[in-house]
């Protein structure tokens, strides 16, 4: 994405990827959500998936969990309240960049 | 500009494609509907029980809803909790409202006036409002994701 549009208020870098993007928007809608499932909607690969995740806990947007179940390891995400903010902000200045009435930060 | 307002059509492209792929994954079996209408029906139906058992109904109605949670997770690989933003909401208040009036007539009727074949009938009505109020929320939830 251009360099201008980091500059649009609301607008979170980190969220410029696709995948991050639709990481956040799966999980502000569920509460939890397990690794495979968020590759399988997001049509990412394991090692993508992995970098994606880490970027978002660095960013403080998401928290992982990890448990075992039936003797298999299981990664559990969820967003973060300033996550489900900075998804909800970015969005909206998505919005505005699309209806013309961008408003530089 | 035009490159800029293109990335971002892109951007909320991806995110509504990834909202539709989600309300495919979405869809709840009547079985799922009905845990939940049995979880409320028990609760509605505690005040006919003697105090003792009163207390494990109660004590079974918290295990279901641990249980259900796990079904979805295994089921679903993820959770969607019912009490989310958004338009659910209209959906989710007014049948709490319900249950919680049903179970306050049963425990007035059943426990106060001595009457607990009432509470029995208000657990199925409380049964029925539930598994309705369910089916509508996954309509809604379905709707907003654009499904």
């Amino acid at each position: 994405m251009p360099e201008t549009v980091s500059v649009v208020k609301g607008f979170e870098p980190v969220l410029q990827a696709a995948a991050r993007l639709q990481i956040l928007a799966v999980l502000v809608q569920a509460q939890q959500a397990e690794f495979a499932r968020l590759k399988e909607l997001t049509g990412c690969s394991d090692s993508v998936m992995s970098k994606h995740l880490a970027t978002l806990v660095d960013a403080g947007l998401i928290r992982l969990k990890k448990t075992v179940e039936g003797g298999r390891q299981r990664t559990w995400a969820s967003v973060t309240r300033s996550g489900r903010v900075v998804f909800r902000d970015h969005v909206a200045a998505l919005q505005r960049i699309v209806s013309g009435g961008v408003d530089p930060a | 500009m035009d490159s800029m307002r293109e990335e971002a059509l892109a951007a909320l492209g991806a995110k509504g494609e990834v909202e539709r792929r989600l309300a495919q994954v979405g869809p709840c079996p009547p079985s799922r509907h009905a845990a939940f209408a049995a979880l409320m029906a028990i609760l509605v139906a505690s005040p006919a029980a003697a105090p003792a058992i009163r207390w494990g109904l109660l004590a079974l109605g918290l295990v279901g809803v641990v249980l259900i949670i796990r079904w979805d997770k295994r089921r679903l690989g993820m959770f969607i909790n019912g009490y989310r933003r958004g338009k659910t909401l209209l959906v989710t208040v007014p049948v709490l409202l319900l249950i919680e009036a049903l179970y306050a007539a049963s425990f007035d009727i059943g426990v106060i006036h001595g009457r607990p074949h009432v509470s029995l009938v208000l657990a199925a009505g409380a049964f029925g409002l539930a598994y309705a109020g369910s089916t509508v929320w996954q309509r809604v939830f379905l709707r907003e994701l654009g499904a």
